[in-house]
């Protein structure tokens, strides 16, 4: 037996966090397992696990590459990392020259700890234009908690560090214990089961835990925010509001009184195609129980009408007097390191920069620091593209952005397309220099997800394949030729800089692995203390927590939350019901695949080889669909086919698809992009007005049999 | 896995039938075939008929078995635990008839009538007839299979191997061996009628044996495995072969008709086999409440 | 001493670490799987969605045990099933005995390799030499039977020491694997089953499993209290500004 060492680092297969232990024999990792001595307690889901498959993979980029066919033919060319470094920087300084610094746009995936380097860089060449999946996942939540609380982010209490946990819990289109996100946050929110008095599920679909909950609503898809406006209508018509909290600390409420009253649990039980009763039920049961939070889940981010739908849950917690109260919804504070965004919000967005955001005329509270994804597409198609030349990295804009056909054509309109990846995807395919990226275990980084109390470190455990390099050294390298003063000499450098805040070296904190500010050390009821306002109150125009926005009034949305039908629906659209009876949302995850990724770990596909639909039995059997047959699900946009699944705890006259689908072991081009991937199906015409957040997750559709996919 | 589709509903014994099982079946059949072969021989006293089961038993039983196993060379293994297993006791009482057998045909050439002779065929005998019992034990104690818990199996599996043997020996006689023709045509035709009888009483009680047992007849009767059951079991195994050996009570029949029967008979018992072996399936791990 | 497991259908979430902890603790051939899920799904009055993590049952009446005809599958005196891989001749004839369907003949199409024909991956040369499967045998679960054997040689305890504790139980991101003692009535499976009604599957198999399933409600919800309708306070309440 040779040399055998354990080395601690942290999990990234999902957004991330959990502690981990790689035993390393002769340079060759031989086992992986949770780290018993990190905030997860040693558990790890099978994401993660099964990183050894991925770390080992035959098809792993090993050298960066150039087109040197037709884009998208497939021929490549082995080139230096120099080279390539040369021919990006070139071709951005040509840009920024002719057409100025915002015809750049870097996009990346979902955050996962790296988005720190595709801000910076974009801020730093002086664009921000920065495309990110945020619109549909996580942006609208920070946007407007942020209205309440500063900085952005309110998660819910699983913890009980202030001597409470919670003791109604909704979970609200999210099933944070399988959603294949949040890993560390499931651990945590699964433990927290264990003391709450009521669960309540807002599902169109059963779940495990709806099945055993107190309550579970099985809501019409996009109608959440004619549920929550009814839940705060019982609560105050009831008088069930946190007298104290909502007198003392909020503004507005006379307003929002007054707005709710046309939200009866009658109408929104129409609406929703819930029971009137249910409604009165969940409203009481949250307003009384409480302390009590509520985990919402990005289908909610997927739905044109977002912005209000979470405005209006933001509510439902002011009047129950849900914030800051130990139990409830809190933002953490970070540890002394700070937080992570500092290392990009430390350089400013000019006005200048502000003016090119694609988008940003439009969505104000969405395209502010960030570029609105749908609407660079659509001007790529219409030829007056403000953005030229795209760098992309850790994500596939062209799966998960609505309308596939119309993004594909979008992205060949473009000068120049520069794209990082672990392996050749389709948006790699399309590209013209492709970049080859490390996983989590090749890395030296510094981690930051969700709860925002802790940063921890990935460790190296083995060394990327071939020439492989780790995001944050890509972005570095790019940054030092374009825009030197930003960036660093190297890439410890820079983690040290981001961690000395905190007195400490990258080599401090990667033996210490993680740094948090836990337990007692946390703040709860800041607003009754001097941190956000000397005083107490909130970090808002009103210095109360808003339930009537001032700052949403100022940008010309309405400042009280309301409900609005989906672009398409049985409701909206009649007519085009006829033709497409079903709702489509294609919110469907399974919890061994991270959107995109994964498809190609054979021990992961092991467990669902095709792409799945959900559909209840009695509206199968309408459509002549049986359970494993393959069917087609077309909407005006196109149609693709899954296969089908009967599955009773579905809404019925529902069809939920498999989101981010694509087949790796497809030919390229476009490894199977068009078979499968719902977004073929989807509509990127309509649009939150404050988020741009296009309908993914409430659409219509109709079904049929597909002869059988061999 | 899907791992919905898995457990819940139907799900089919595959190990001994599916791929490389298909050498288990063939062994399962042979072993009732030539254990009925040496007892009918015993009734008529061919040497021929003994020769034959020997060989099928020692060669084509033994061979399958051993192709079969994971590990071919370990197969001395099996002898060490015959206190509770099955399989071991099987496969003594094959090496057992092998080694009796070969006795028993050597002195019955040499030394016919002597008290060796009658010993070793009355142990051969009692060998054969376990050879063609013990598979239907073993599939009958399975407790996760329904369809196979009836103590009619093993005399199910007794019955058709006579059957096969009282047609064998139909063939030897009419290629000019030591057996009384009549007496064998008269043997088969009981044994077809019985063998007939014991199915439809086997598949009235299974069709009772829980939702899994009535699932396995229904697989075999209207399923997948139902053409196996017609053309193989029903047709071929019992209607034919019954036809021409009534027809022969009244008639003269050619030779190579009766010859055609035999071989029906033959493939008969191995469709019979075949199902049994195809449609067992499992009890849902998990019962699904209706 | 017997071990056991009690898994909570209330908390599994069918995530597949428990599949994916036991492939590399054994570095399971690619075609295997010791521990499987089973999902279930129904729709009516009561509609439930439950996953059951099944594994080897290490049943105290084991039917394998029973019929295995080389001694390959023993008994341990800690109430394991283990399979000698060595004496195994591969007659599958436990594969098929087994009523709970928990063993795998390993065949030669199974042990193809993370990915055939193209490369062995490291982790699985590692892999033969760290942990041998043969072609030819059955496998199955074995409750981690090294752990516990290293483990208790140190003097930890199984189900409470990591160390000591099967791969599935400490990887469970939703802690729904609990392990211990069955013999011993203040361990925590002991707990769980008289607690919370533990059931084994197919009792009516007389096999006596040792791994137990428990099922409940999340949250105590005092639900009268909500339905009685509440106190109505229609006053206005005054609010600042």
């Amino acid at each position: 037996m040779g040399e055998r060492k354990i080395i601690k680092t942290t999990c990234k297969s999902c957004h991330g966090g959990c502690g981990v232990l790689a035993t390393v024999e002769d340079g060759v990792i031989v086992h992986i397992e949770g780290n018993p001595e990190s905030p997860t307690s040693g558990t790890m889901c099978s994401k993660g696990l099964s990183s050894i498959q991925h770390v080992n993979h035959p098809d792993r980029l090993l050298y960066p590459q150039k087109r040197v066919g037709e884009r998208g033919e497939g021929k490549w060319q082995r080139i230096s990392w120099n080279e390539a470094l040369d021919t990006i920087e070139q071709k951005m300084k040509e840009s920024i020259a002719k057409h100025g610094a915002t015809s750049i746009a870097v996009s990346q995936g979902t955050g996962r700890g790296y988005n720190e380097y595709t801000h910076r860089f974009a801020r730093s060449i002086g664009t921000a234009n920065i495309i990110t999946p945020g619109y549909i996942c996580h942006s609208p939540r920070l946007g407007l908690y942020g209205l309440v609380t500063g900085y952005g982010r309110l998660y819910c209490d699983y913890h009980g560090w202030g001597g409470e946990f919670p003791m109604t819990q909704i979970s609200w289109a999210k099933q944070l214990e399988i959603s294949s996100a949040d890993g560390e946050m499931a651990v945590w929110f699964l433990n927290s089961l264990k003391h709450v008095k009521n669960l309540i599920v807002i599902d169109p679909r059963e779940t495990a835990l709806s099945s055993r909950a107190t309550l579970w609503l099985q809501i019409r898809p996009g109608t959440d925010a004619a549920l929550a406006m009814a839940m705060i209508n019982v609560i105050i018509n009831e008088g069930l509001i946190d007298k104290e909290f909502v007198e003392k600390w909020t503004y507005g409420f006379d307003k929002l009184r007054e707005r709710v009253q046309e939200y009866t649990p009658e109408r929104a039980a129409e609406i929703t195609w819930l029971k009137a009763e249910d409604i009165v039920k969940a409203a009481r049961l949250f307003a009384i129980d409480t302390p009590g939070c509520i985990q919402i889940g990005s289908s909610l981010e997927r739905q044109a009408n977002c912005g209000q739908t979470l405005r209006a849950i933001i509510c439902l917690l002011g009047v129950t007097g849900n914030i800051e109260r130990p139990g409830s919804m809190i933002s953490w504070v970070p540890p002394d390191t700070g937080q992570r965004e500092d290392f990009f919000t430390e350089i400013p967005i000019t006005d200048e920069m502000r003016k090119g955001i694609v988008g940003s005329d439009k969505y104000k509270m969405g395209a502010a620091r960030t570029a609105h994804s749908d609407s660079v597409i659509k001007q790529l198609l219409n030829g007056d593209s403000v953005v030229k030349v795209w760098f992309s990295v850790g994500g596939q804009q062209i799966l998960h952005l609505a309308n596939t056909k119309e993004v594909m054509q979008a992205l060949k309109n473009l000068e120049f397309l520069i794209h990082a990846d672990q392996f050749m995807g389709p948006m790699a395919e399309i590209a013209d220099i492709v970049l080859p990226a490390a996983h989590w275990l090749e890395i030296d980084d510094i981690f930051d997800m969700h709860p925002r109390f802790m940063i921890e470190a990935h460790n190296r455990v083995v060394d990327p394949p071939g020439e492989a390099w780790q995001d944050s050294k890509i972005f570095n390298e790019i940054g030092k030729r374009i825009a030197p003063k930003y960036w660093f000499e190297n890439v410890e450098k820079m983690l040290d800089y981001q961690l000395k805040k905190g007195n400490m070296t990258w080599k401090d904190f990667s033996k210490k692995v993680i740094h948090a500010r836990m337990g007692k050390d946390q703040i709860y009821y800041k607003y009754k203390t001097d941190f956000w306002r000397k005083g107490g109150g909130f970090p808002t125009p009103s210095g109360k927590m808003e339930l009537y926005s001032t700052v949403l009034e100022n940008l010309g949305y309405d400042p009280l939350p309301y409900f609005q039908e989906p672009g398409e629906s049985p409701v909206s659209t009649p007519e085009l019901a006829k033709e497409y009876p079903l709702i489509l949302s294609t919110g469907y995850r399974q919890p061994f695949y991270f959107l995109s990724q994964y498809r190609n770990i054979p021990w992961l596909r092991s467990f669902q080889k095709d792409p799945v639909m959900q559909i209840h039995p009695d509206t199968a059997k309408e459509y002549g669909i049986e359970d494993g047959d393959w069917a087609w699900i077309e909407s005006p946009r196109g149609k693709i086919k899954q296969k089908a699944r009967l599955f009773p705890g579905i809404l019925k006259g529902m069809v939920m698809a498999t989101a981010n689908c694509f087949y790796p072991e497809m030919p390229a081009p476009l490894h199977g992009l068009l078979k499968s991937n719902p977004n073929v199906l989807t509509n990127n015409n309509h649009c939150d007005p404050m988020y741009g957040s296009p309908d993914l997750t409430c659409l219509l559709c109709k079904v049929y049999k597909a002869e059988d996919d061999k | 896995m899907e791992t919905h589709q898995w457990m819940i509903n139907y799900t089919r014994q595959t190990e001994w039938i599916d791929r490389r099982g298909i050498f288990l079946w063939i062994a399962f059949y042979t072993g009732g075939l030539g254990g009925g072969l040496y007892l009918v021989s015993l009734y008529f006293n061919s040497l021929w008929g003994m020769l034959i089961s020997w060989l099928i038993i020692a060669v084509i039983k033994g061979g399958t078995h051993l192709a079969y196993l994971g590990k071919p060379t370990r197969f001395w293994r099996i002898v060490t635990r015959p206190q509770t297993s099955w399989l071991a006791r099987g496969f003594i009482f094959v090496m057992l008839f092998v080694i009796f057998g070969a006795i028993q045909l050597v002195l019955t050439y040499w030394q016919p009538g002597s008290a060796a002779e009658i010993v070793f065929k009355a142990l051969g005998g009692i060998m054969a007839f376990a050879v063609a019992l013990y598979t239907g034990i073993i599939l009958k104690n399975m407790k996760g299979v329904p369809f196979w818990n009836s103590a009619l199996l093993p005399i199910l599996f007794v019955l058709c191997g006579i059957l096969g043997g009282f047609g064998l020996s139909v063939a030897i006689a009419l290629a000019g061996g030591d057996v009384n023709l009549s007496a064998a045509e008269m043997g088969s035709r009981i044994l077809l009628v019985a063998n007939a009888l014991v199915i439809i009483i086997y598949l009235l009680q299974a069709d009772h044996r829980e939702t899994v047992g009535r699932q396995s007849v229904i697989e075999q009767l209207r399923g997948h495995s139902a053409p196996i059951f017609w053309i193989g079991i029903v047709a071929l195994g019992i209607v034919i072969p019954l036809t021409i050996a009534f027809t022969s009570l009244y008639t003269e029949i050619a030779s190579g008709l009766i010859i055609f029967g035999v071989a029906c008979e033959i493939i008969g018992g191995l469709a019979l086999r075949y199902n049994v072996l195809k449609v067992g399936a499992y009890k849902p791990l998990v019962a699904k409440p209706q | 001493m017997r071990w056991g497991m009690v898994v909570d259908l209330s908390k599994c979430v069918r995530c597949y670490a428990c599949l994916a902890a036991c492939r590399i603790e054994h570095f399971l051939p690619m075609g295997i799987n010791w521990p499987k899920l089973v999902a279930m799904d129904t729709g009516g009055d009561d509609p439930t969605v439950s996953t059951y993590s099944v594994r080897c049952n290490q049943c105290k009446d084991a039917p394998c045990v029973e019929v295995c005809p080389t001694g390959a599958t023993q008994q341990r005196e800690d109430g394991i099933v283990s399979i000698d891989q060595d004496k195994c001749v591969g007659c599958r004839y436990c594969v098929v005995a087994c009523p709970y369907q928990n063993r795998t003949f390993l065949s030669k199409d199974k042990d193809q390799g993370f990915f055939p024909g193209i490369i062995q991956t490291d982790f699985e040369k590692a892999g033969k030499k760290l942990y041998k499967h043969q072609v030819g045998t059955t496998e199955k679960c074995n409750f981690c039977a090294e752990r516990i054997d290293a483990g208790t040689a140190k003097g930890l305890k199984p189900g409470v020491d990591r160390e000591a504790t099967p791969a599935c139980v400490n990887t469970c991101p939703a802690r729904a694997l609990t392990f211990g003692d069955l013999d011993d009535p203040n361990s925590e499976v002991s707990r769980l089953i008289s607690e919370k009604k533990g059931f084994q599957l197919h009792p009516e198999y007389n096999t006596d499993p040792s791994v137990y399933f428990i099922d409940g409600k999340i949250g105590q919800s005092d639900e009268k209290k909500v339905d009685d309708e509440p106190q109505k306070e229609l006053k206005a309440i005054g609010v600042g500004d």
